[in-house]
């Protein structure tokens, strides 16, 4: 299990979290998402390792690790890897760093994804799918992912994807991925963590939200009933209750509303 | 292939597991036939792999499939096991249908009515 405890992070002066604290199960597949600017990617940094909490800690539970990174694989929202260097230049430097022996990355021909390129040379999704490759490669424990997939092609992220779940398959790690397309993913995750400017609203497992999550149309809030988030909507009022009595929701559908909801107090 | 549908609020494992179950009594998938992988099927739909594990052994827990150390999930279902496994998807669908037709506000005889007259064209329907 990971544990993240009283984390404070941010870059300079003003935090853009205070004191959060949550776990994360071993082979969990975690969305964290929220609306913009209140931390997420940053939160993956510190939980990728390369960005330090001004406060709290990370307890990643692998006590013979010297240092997390190597355990961990992940996909930043921009590839800022050197832009000059080869395809194959690049990989061989990851390896060597990782310290992993060089393993065939089948992905790259699918992405038509020639070894010897410039990484200046590839698209944004190749170089995504290029990445991920990278990162599979050294067989991760932990793997995060930020919103990178949003601007790869429609064949790129379903080949992306579909590789996600092959891994997930065969080596169970614990996945935690901020903000993907929903609909996409809805599936995929068995944990939500909605992250607000005032903190966590909501962090729950997918099952949970699925069997207790009820939207009501009403013009008060129902009462007897733990109101979640409120909304104007086509003229009409709608509330996510939790738990309560009133139509069943999907998973995307329950953090749409919330993106576009005034929030009860946390 | 099997198919999510992406509109539904029925659980997606609910969703596979009713699919397999009426492919398995409506012969489409016959006995001993092996079932796509869980890695395979999770990566096609793009599900989590413990989600498709789940609905899996449920079918393996009620008959339907058996599992292989090894080499995976085949379909298993007695000949005996056919005709009551076929009433009771069939109740489960009516019982769907009914309260679907009753939310919409229809009367039991408008109901009757209208299957009446269905079915009946449907039939002349096959036989020209």
């Amino acid at each position: 299990m990971i544990k993240l405890n009283n984390l404070t992070c941010g870059y300079g002066k003003n935090p853009v979290q205070s004191d959060i604290s949550f776990d994360i199960n071993e082979g969990d597949v975690v969305m964290i998402t929220g609306p913009n600017g209140v931390g997420k990617s940053t939160l993956l940094k510190v939980l990728a390792n390369i960005l330090y909490p001004t406060a709290g800690t990370i307890d990643y539970g692998w006590p013979d690790t010297k240092d997390p990174r190597q355990l961990i694989g992940y996909l930043p929202d921009s590839l800022s890897i050197y832009k000059s260097m080869k395809v194959k230049d690049l990989a061989e430097l990851h390896w060597g760093a990782f310290g992993v022996k060089p393993a065939p990355l089948p992905l790259l021909k699918e992405a038509s994804i020639d070894w010897n390129s410039r990484i200046s040379e590839l698209s944004v999704g190749q170089k995504a799918i290029f990445h991920l490759s990278l990162i599979l490669s050294t067989n991760p424990k932990l793997i995060l992912v930020d919103e990178i997939l949003h601007s790869v092609d429609p064949h790129l992220r379903n080949l992306a994807l579909e590789t996600l779940v092959k891994t997930m398959a065969d080596s169970k790690p614990t996945v935690v991925m901020v903000n993907l397309n929903y609909n996409e993913v809805e599936h995929l995750v068995n944990r939500v963590i909605f992250l607000t400017k005032t903190g966590i609203l909501l962090n729950e497992s997918t099952e949970y939200l699925l069997e207790n999550a009820r939207l009501v149309v009403a013009d008060e809030a129902p009462e007897n009933a733990n109101v979640l988030a409120t909304r104007s909507y086509t003229g009409r009022t709608e509330h996510l209750v939790l738990p309560g009595e009133g139509e069943q929701m999907k998973l995307s559908e329950i953090l749409t509303m919330l993106m576009g909801s005034t929030y009860q107090s946390v | 292939m099997l198919k999510i549908d992406a509109g539904s609020a029925v659980p997606v494992y609910e969703q596979l597991k009713r699919q397999i179950k009426l492919r398995i009594v409506s012969g489409r998938y016959p006995s001993d036939h092996r079932m796509l992988s869980i890695r395979q099927l999770a990566s096609e739909l793009t599900i989590n792999p413990n989600t498709i594990a789940k609905v899996y052994r449920q079918l393996e827990g009620e008959g339907f499939l058996m599992s292989k150390t090894g080499s995976g999930f085949f379909v298993k279902l007695e000949k005996e096991q056919m005709g009551t496994t076929r009433r009771k998807l069939l109740a489960e669908l009516t019982d769907e249908f009914i309260s679907r037709v009753v939310e919409l506000g229809f009367t039991p005889d408008e109901l009757i009515n209208t299957l009446s007259e269905k079915l009946e064209r449907k039939s002349a329907d096959d036989q020209t």
